[in-house]
C-alpha cells in the first residue's frame, strides 16, 4: 500500500495567519482614532454580527438599532478598549450581551418575540427546510423532524457559532458564557442523536426520499 | 497534526478542513481529501456519512439585503464622523419614553374601546394565554362586526359574529393550538417549528403560516375550512370513529375542505369564489380572440391555481373569442363551456371538464 498522507495539512495555514495579523493591525490602527480603520472594520463585521443577531431577535429594525450603537460606542470608547488579538469572537460576544441587555431594558412592555434569558434562537438546518416543504409523510421522517424539533436552542446556538461562525471551542465557552466542557458536551449529545435518528430514517425512507441540493 | 485514520463520524463532521471540501470551500486545487479518500477505502461508509451529515445540517442562511446593510453602514460612519453628541431623540432612553407613551396611549385607547362600546368598527384585541383560569384566553364576538384579535405570536384572527376564540394554556411552547367555534379568518405567522393548530370539534386544521377561512358553528351540519394563501392540513381528531391516517388532506389556495359531522366524511372541494391569485394582467387580462381552449384553460389554471382536467386532443381546435375579465371562476368556467358544448364538475378540489367540440 503505498504510504500516502494521513496528516493533514496543518490548519493554520498561511493565509489565515496574515489576515489575523491584517486585523490586529487595523484594530490597532482603529483605536489610534484612524476612520478608515474603523470603516474596515464595520465593513467586514457588519453583515457577520447582523446574521447572528437576526437569528437571537425576530425584531430586525431592534437587532439593527443595537448593532448600530454597539459600533458609535465601540467608537466612543476607542481609547479604553484593550489589545484584541481575536476580534470576531471578542465582537459577537459584545454584541451578544447588548442585545440581551438591551432586551431586559425594554422588556416591560414588549409582549412577544424579544430576547430574554431564554432567548429565541433561530438557526434551521437545509434537511428541517427540506421535511418542512415536502409535508413528509414518512414515518421515519416524521421521527427525524420531531427529534431535529428536540434540539435545544443552546445546542443550536452551538452548532451555529462552532460551524457557521467556525469559532473554537473557547471561543464559543466565551461567547454563551458556558464553560468548554458544556460546549463540547452540547455538540456531542446533539450529534450522537441527530446520527442515530438520521441513519434510522435513510433506512427506513430510501424509496421516496430525493437528495436535497 | 491530525491522524484522520482513526477518525470516527461526529469527528469528520466536525472538522473544519473535512468540511470545507464537502461544501466547497476549498481552492479547487487541494487534492488532499479526494486523494485520501481514495487511498483509504476501509473508510469508505464512515466519510460518506459524515458528507451526507454535514450536507444536511448547515444552517440555513438568513440573507440579508446588501443595500439595507450598506444603509446601516453608512449610518454609522456619518454618525461617528459627525463627531456631534447624539440628539436627544435619538438616544435610547427617550426612545424608551416615546414607546412608553404610545403604548400606554395604544393601551388606553384600546381599553376604552372595549369598555365603551363592543360594536363598531375592528376592534384591535390582544389575546395572550394567561394563567390557568383566566378567562382572558377565551374571546366571543357579541358584537354585530367581525372583530380582530391578535395572538402572541403575531398572527391575527377575524372573529365573526357569534363566534368563540379559545387559546390552549400552551399556546407558543410547541405549538401553537387554538379552538374555535363559528366562524374566523385566520391570518397565521410563519413559524415551521410551531404549527399552528385550530381545533373545531372533530376536525383539525394545521398550518405553518398563511391565511385561510373556517366556518364551524355549532348547529351546522357541516365544517368548512377554506384556504387563501400557503399550504393548510386538515384532519380528523382522534375522537371520531374509524380515524385513519389517509383522512388527512392538504389544501392548496380557493381549495377548502368540508367536514359532514352526520357520516364524519371530510371531502376535498373548490371554494365558492376563488380568488385570483396571480396578476391576471399577465393573462391579458383573459380578453381574447380566437384564442385556443387549451391556452384559455391553462390561463385559468395559473391565476386560479386550480388544477383543470380536460381533454386536449378533443379541444384542440377549439377557439373562444370573448372577455372574461370581470366574471367569478365558476361563471368563467360557465361560459366556456357552453360555448364548446362541454360541462363541468369539481371533483376533489380539481375541475373536471368533459365532453366538448366545436363546430
Amino acid at each position: 500500500m503505498p504510504k500516502s498522507r494521513s496528516v493533514a495539512p496543518s490548519l493554520s495555514d498561511p493565509t489565515l495567519q496574515i489576515q489575523k495579523q491584517q486585523e490586529c493591525l487595523l484594530w490597532q490602527s482603529f483605536r489610534e482614532g484612524d476612520s478608515y480603520a474603523f470603516e474596515q472594520l464595520v465593513k467586514q463585521y457588519y453583515p457577520l454580527l447582523l446574521n447572528y443577531g437576526n437569528r437571537l431577535s425576530k425584531d430586525r429594525e431592534f437587532v439593527k438599532d443595537c448593532l448600530h450603537d454597539l459600533f458609535v460606542e465601540l467608537w466612543n470608547r476607542k481609547e479604553k478598549l484593550d489589545t484584541i488579538e481575536n476580534l470576531k469572537p471578542y465582537l459577537l460576544l459584545s454584541f451578544r450581551r447588548k442585545l440581551l441587555r438591551e432586551t431586559k431594558k425594554i422588556k416591560w412592555f414588549r409582549e412577544a418575540n424579544e430576547v430574554t434569558d431564554d432567548y429565541a434562537l433561530e438557526v434551521q438546518f437545509t434537511i428541517e427546510s427540506y421535511l418542512i416543504s415536502k409535508e413528509v409523510q414518512h414515518e421515519s421522517l416524521k421521527r427525524l423532524k420531531s427529534n431535529i424539533e428536540k434540539l435545544t436552542k443552546r445546542q443550536r446556538e452551538v452548532i451555529y457559532l462552532r460551524f457557521y461562525q467556525e469559532l473554537d471551542y473557547d471561543e464559543i465557552a466565551g461567547i454563551m458564557e458556558i464553560n468548554y466542557h458544556s460546549v463540547v458536551n452540547l455538540i456531542y449529545e446533539a450529534l450522537r442523536m441527530l446520527r442515530k435518528n438520521w441513519f434510522l430514517a435513510l433506512l427506513g425512507a430510501m424509496l421516496n426520499f430525493a437528495p436535497f441540493s | 497534526m491530525k491522524n484522520y485514520d482513526t477518525y470516527q463520524v461526529e469527528d469528520f463532521f466536525q472538522d473544519i478542513y473535512f468540511r470545507k471540501w464537502v461544501l466547497e470551500k476549498l481552492p479547487p486545487d487541494d487534492p488532499f481529501w479526494s486523494d485520501w479518500q481514495e487511498s483509504h477505502p476501509q473508510h469508505r461508509a464512515t466519510l460518506e456519512e459524515a458528507k451526507a451529515l454535514i450536507l444536511a445540517f448547515q444552517c440555513e442562511e438568513m440573507p440579508a439585503d446588501p443595500e439595507e446593510v450598506s444603509t446601516a453602514i453608512t449610518a454609522i460612519l456619518s454618525e461617528v464622523r459627525s463627531g456631534k453628541p447624539v440628539a436627544f431623540y435619538q438616544t435610547s432612553w427617550f426612545r424608551l419614553c416615546a414607546s412608553i407613551v404610545l403604548v400606554l396611549g395604544v393601551f388606553f385607547w384600546v381599553s376604552n374601546k372595549l369598555v365603551t362600546k363592543q360594536e363598531g368598527t375592528l376592534t384591535e384585541i390582544v389575546l395572550t394565554p394567561a394563567k390557568k383560569g383566566n378567562p382572558s384566553k377565551e374571546r366571543t364576538n357579541r358584537s354585530t362586526q367581525p372583530q380582530k384579535l391578535v395572538l402572541r405570536d403575531g398572527s391575527t384572527v377575524r372573529l365573526d359574529t357569534g363566534s368563540t376564540l379559545r387559546i390552549s394554556d400552551e399556546f407558543g411552547e410547541d405549538k401553537r393550538e387554538v379552538f374555535l367555534t363559528g366562524g374566523a379568518e385566520f391570518d397565521v405567522v410563519k413559524n415551521p417549528r410551531k404549527p399552528f393548530l385550530v381545533h373545531t370539534g372533530e376536525l383539525v386544521t394545521k398550518v405553518l403560516g398563511t391565511r385561510f377561512r373556517i366556518k364551524a358553528y355549532g348547529g351546522a351540519a357541516d365544517v368548512q375550512v377554506a384556504v387563501k394563501t400557503g399550504k393548510v392540513t386538515v384532519f380528523k381528531s382522534k375522537k371520531t370513529p374509524n380515524n385513519t391516517l389517509s383522512e388527512e388532506i392538504i389544501l392548496t389556495p380557493n381549495q377548502q375542505a368540508v367536514y359532514r359531522k352526520s357520516d364524519h366524511t371530510l371531502i376535498k372541494t373548490i371554494v365558492q369564489d376563488p380568488i385570483q391569485i396571480q396578476k391576471p394582467v399577465k393573462f391579458r387580462n383573459f380578453e381574447y380572440s380566437e384564442a385556443p381552449i387549451p391556452q384559455v384553460l391553462t390561463d385559468l389554471e395559473e391565476v386560479y391555481g386550480v388544477r383543470i382536467f380536460f381533454d386536449e386532443q378533443l379541444m384542440e381546435e377549439c377557439n373562444l373569442t370573448a372577455k372574461l375579465t370581470n366574471e367569478s371562476l365558476f361563471v368563467k368556467l360557465t361560459m366556456i363551456c357552453e360555448t364548446i358544448q362541454a360541462s363541468y364538475e369539481v371533483i376533489d378540489g380539481q375541475i373536471v371538464i368533459s365532453g366538448g367540440r366545436c363546430n
